[in-house]
């Protein structure tokens, strides 16, 4: 526990994108709280916009994304990121509870799915387990 | 092979044969016994031509000898001194006188003469004329046929005669022309003339009597009668029953003939002209002279010595002619001919008994052949034959036998063979059969006439009757309760016949599963039902679905088509169900947008409570507080805002709707709920036929549409809805100058949960909504828009077509 808040500064940030802004403003209280550093995207659009300035492909450790959202929505976003930065786990949470959509989606490499509203205490559990779990780098 | 065509190549066989020896055998025999008696009459004629021709001459030189003998004692009577001084005296006469005085004197002595009555005739007279008589007293022909012989003077006083004849001055001028002026010839011998008072015709001799000094001072006559000249020397000549020689002068004159007149002109010229040449010979002619008109040999000589004394005297010339009947003549060239046609018969019938007898040999032992080829090929089991005639057909029996040995061992196998395959046969079609009668499904097979060509049991068990019944007809043609359904049906094959395109194996590929895409959930989910094909039938309370299907048979180049039928009234009432589950999931659906309409505040607001369970600065607290209450609020107006979908009736029963009415309705709804007097309205409605449809569902397409439109217009602008029938269809159009749709939500607003009006302003179900109701319809909808201008949306559906 210790090490994970002590490391997490350094971590770098977690990407949150939904289309509510008090979701957003929800997660990223919870997630400050914790020390995560967030930065946040309005929609599918731009979080990929967002992970291609600056250091971001590098320093963000954690993408949590809703699904239904305006332009781009989060299963394009995820096919996104998923080739462009295949290392960086992805959290689903989203107000639509559908088990095959999550199947397929965990299938595809996402590492949890969490179904609104969702509690700051499993929130941050969620979090901490994927930040934790080794991270997967493709080689070749 | 018949037994009537058997039976005649058996005779065949034989025949041919027979007249094959026939013609090798009899026919040379034939043509030579032709030639042989063409060649044995050619030199039957000769021989009979040269014996006539010889016969004729010997006859000719007898008259020449005999005439030759006349001339001469003639001469010698010429020079009897008496008769010279006779005339000598007579001359003096007259010699003295002129020819006036000498005629006085003649015509004196005429009288006389005539009055003296012979009496008083002067002494020469008597004594001449007693020499005369004295001449005849000689024993020869010419004797005998003697009708006058006198003396006359050079001036034609009659000087001697044995009878009296002539006249006292004989006046024939001609001959004393010829004797004593002019030519002077030895001889005259004169032509056939007939005289006035004796039937016979007479043939003149005249001879010259000479003085001492050689001049001629008068003349001996002889008068013959001509036949009885001749007839001692021709008339004897004769051979077989018409065969003789006669006489006659170049111009056809007979002289003489045993048969023909003296006397007697010969008719034809042409005859005449052929015997009448300068050397001895004999010709063929058509015509005897005779009256025959047959074909004659004819022998001729001319008389050569005779001709010396003929020829200046009258100019004509003798010829001798020997001729027999063609009858008598050709009997020995026809004994000829029937003795070869009888040899040639005989022999034809000695050869075809011997060529009978071989071929009977020789065909014999081939009929066997064929008896025991024939039963082989009938299958019958055949002994081996036996025939030993040493040659090729004994060579051809052995191999018959051996062939015969060798298919009554393939045969058993075959037979083996035949009994398998057909019991494999039977079973195949027996299996494939009762595939067919098996199957629940009824399968019916067209002709190209669309008269049914095969249907099996199930077919048989729905239109109740035997396929005996069946087959043959087509199916308007099948007494059948209901004809509705089956028309239609009828109709379908029909079309299917016209309108199918070639059988095709592609399209069939895998483009499902190219790409995979995980579904968005509240994406339309494309449900094609049984329905919705509508190619099914209703028969009483069954309902069949039909295919037609193309039948490739590649024996028959002619096209057939196939029908299943299949019994879906189970399928359908579960088709039923599966509407209502539809629109059950169309409420999970809806639930799920629910879900996340109301999760999302909901995260605010648990998520604000926890962080105010947290918060110690009252400030933050109240701001947070705050949101919790926005939030709950929101999440009450969603719900709020939701109830209108989930009251849609849906129980009503369809019938007739008029889209116009249904369209003032949806206005007046759209525009009080908007609040606002702002909005311009114009109608554009023409008269349109009905749909048929529930009226509720009608109604909510349009009112979702046009509330779009008004709250797209913010309540201000200018709104067109225009109807119109097109085509069978009613089409209407609702226009408004709302900002528009931008490009990349065209594809999205029949999305369900697609909104972009405000959060908690709109479900997003809307167009989703009325997307389902038109695609159920069977319509189509249609949606233009360009930005800052406005939107159109058209609608169509078909109309209820209630003709029928």
């Amino acid at each position: 526990m210790s090490f994970i808040e002590d490391a997490s500064s350094t971590k770098g940030k977690i990407l949150v994108i939904d289309d509510e802004p008090d979701v957003r403003e929800v997660l990223k209280i919870h997630l400050e709280s914790a020390n995560f550093n967030v930065i946040e995207a309005e929609n599918g659009e731009e979080g990929m916009a967002l992970m291609k300035t600056g250091a971001n492909m590098l320093q963000v450790g954690l993408i949590i994304c809703d699904i239904r959202m305006p332009k781009v929505n989060g299963i394009e976003a995820i096919d996104y990121l998923k080739e462009n930065a295949p290392s960086i786990p992805i959290m689903v949470v989203t107000g639509y509870p559908d088990s095959e959509l999550a199947v397929s989606l965990l299938k595809k490499g996402v590492k949890d799915y969490l179904v609104k509203p969702v509690e700051k205490e499993k929130l941050l559990e969620k979090v901490k387990e994927v930040l934790s779990s080794e991270q997967e780098f493709d080689y070749v | 092979m018949g037994t009537h065509d058997s039976k005649n190549v058996r005779a065949g066989l034989k025949n041919k044969l027979i007249w094959t020896m026939l013609g090798v055998g009899a026919l040379p025999l034939i043509l030579a016994m032709i030639l042989s008696y063409f060649q044995g009459t050619k030199s039957l004629q000769g021989v009979i031509g040269a014996s006539f021709k010889a016969l004729a001459y010997e006859t000719s030189t007898k008259i020449d000898l005999l005439i030759e003998g006349e001339i001469l004692a003639h001469d010698r009577l010429a020079t009897d001194p008496l008769i010279r001084d006779s005339i000598l005296k007579s001359h003096q006469r007259l010699r003295f006188l002129d020819s006036e005085q000498r005629a006085q004197v003649l015509e004196q002595d005429k009288a006389d003469w005539e009055n003296s009555e012979r009496k008083t005739k002067s002494l020469h007279y008597e004594e001449t004329s007693k020499i005369l008589k004295n001449f005849l007293k000689r024993k020869n022909p010419s004797a005998l046929a003697t009708r006058a012989l006198f003396v006359t003077d050079s001036f034609g006083v009659l000087q001697g005669s044995i009878n009296g004849f002539p006249e006292f001055i004989y006046k024939n001028n001609s001959v004393r022309e010829k004797l004593l002026e002019g030519e002077k010839t030895p001889v005259f011998i004169s032509s056939i003339y007939n005289h006035k008072k004796s039937e016979a015709p007479l043939l003149q001799f005249a001879f010259p009597i000479k003085d001492k000094r050689e001049n001629p001072i008068g003349i001996l006559h002889h008068i013959f009668d001509a036949r009885e000249l001749f007839s001692g020397s021709i008339e004897p000549i004769t051979f077989g029953d018409t065969g003789h020689v006669m006489l006659i002068d170049s111009k056809g004159v007979v002289i003489d003939c045993p048969i023909l007149p003296t006397g007697f002109q010969l008719a034809d010229p042409l005859l005449v002209r052929n015997v009448t040449r300068p050397e001895p010979h004999w010709v063929k002619t058509i015509g005897d002279g005779h009256g025959g008109k047959e074909l004659s040999i004819i022998g001729f000589s001319p008389l050569s010595l005779t001709r010396n004394y003929t020829s200046p005297s009258t100019g004509n010339d003798w010829y001798t002619f020997a001729w027999q009947s063609s009858d008598e003549l050709f009997a020995p060239m026809n004994k000829l001919f029937l003795w070869i046609s009888m040899a040639v018969v005989v022999s034809v019938l000695l050869i075809g008994i011997m060529g009978s007898m071989a071929a009977k040999r020789i065909v014999q032992p081939i009929r066997r052949l064929q008896n025991a080829a024939a039963r082989i090929g009938k299958g019958e089991k055949v002994a081996p034959l036996e025939i030993q005639t040493g040659d090729e057909i004994e060579a051809l029996a052995d191999e018959v036998n051996s062939m015969n040995e060798l298919l009554q061992k393939s045969f058993s196998g075959l037979e083996n063979q035949v009994l398998k395959k057909t019991k494999e046969f039977r079973y195949l079609k027996e299996y494939t059969d009762s595939i067919l009668m098996s199957v629940p499904d009824a399968v019916v097979i067209f002709d190209s006439d669309l008269k049914i060509e095969y249907c099996n049991a199930a077919f048989e068990n729905i239109i109740k009757q035997g396929s005996d019944s069946i087959r043959g007809k087509d199916l308007l043609s099948l007494n059948l309760n209901l004809v509705e359904p089956w028309r239609v049906l009828y109709d379908a094959v029909k079309n299917h016949f016209e309108n199918a395109p070639a059988v095709s194996t592609e399209g069939i590929g895998d483009t499902n599963f190219r790409n995979y895409m995980p579904i968005d959930p509240l994406a339309p989910k494309d449900l094609t039902s049984l329905q919705s094909m509508q190619q099914t039938i209703r028969l009483k309370d069954k309902i069949f679905a039909y295919q037609i299907f193309d039948l490739i048979l590649q024996e028959r180049s002619e096209k057939h088509v196939g029908i299943l039928l299949r019994n879906v009234t189970e399928e359908v009432d579960l088709q039923d169900q599966l509407a209502l589950a539809e629109k059950l999931s169309g409420l999970g659906t809806l639930t799920a947008g629910i879900a996340h309409e109301l999760n999302n505040p909901l995260v605010s607001i648990m998520g604000f409570s926890e962080i105010i369970l947290d918060e110690k600065d009252p400030k933050k607290v109240k701001k947070y507080a705050q949101k919790v209450v926005d939030r709950s609020k929101h999440m009450s107006s969603v719900i709020l805002n939701m109830s209108g979908y989930v009251r849609a009736p849906s129980t009503a029963e369809k019938k007739e709707v008029d889209i116009n009415e249904r369209i003032n309705a949806a206005i007046e709804i759209a525009i009080l709920a908007s609040y606002s007097n702002d909005i311009q309205l114009e109608k554009n409605f023409s008269s349109i036929p009905p749909v048929l449809a529930k009226t509720e569902e009608i109604q909510q397409v349009f009112l979702n549409l046009l509330t779009n439109s008004v709250q797209a217009m913010g309540g201000k602008g200018k709104l067109v809805v225009s109807t119109e029938a097109q085509n069978g269809n009613v089409v209407a159009t609702i226009k408004d100058t709302g900002p528009g749709i931008p490009q990349e939500y065209l594809s999205k607003i029949y999305d369900p949960f697609f909104t972009t009006k405000e959060q908690g302003k709109g479900t997003g179900l809307g167009l989703n909504i009325v997307h389902k109701l038109v695609v159920k319809y069977g319509g189509h909808i249609d949606v233009s828009s360009s930005m800052g201008v406005g939107t159109t949306f058209s609608v169509m559906f078909p109309a209820h077509q209630n003709d029928c």
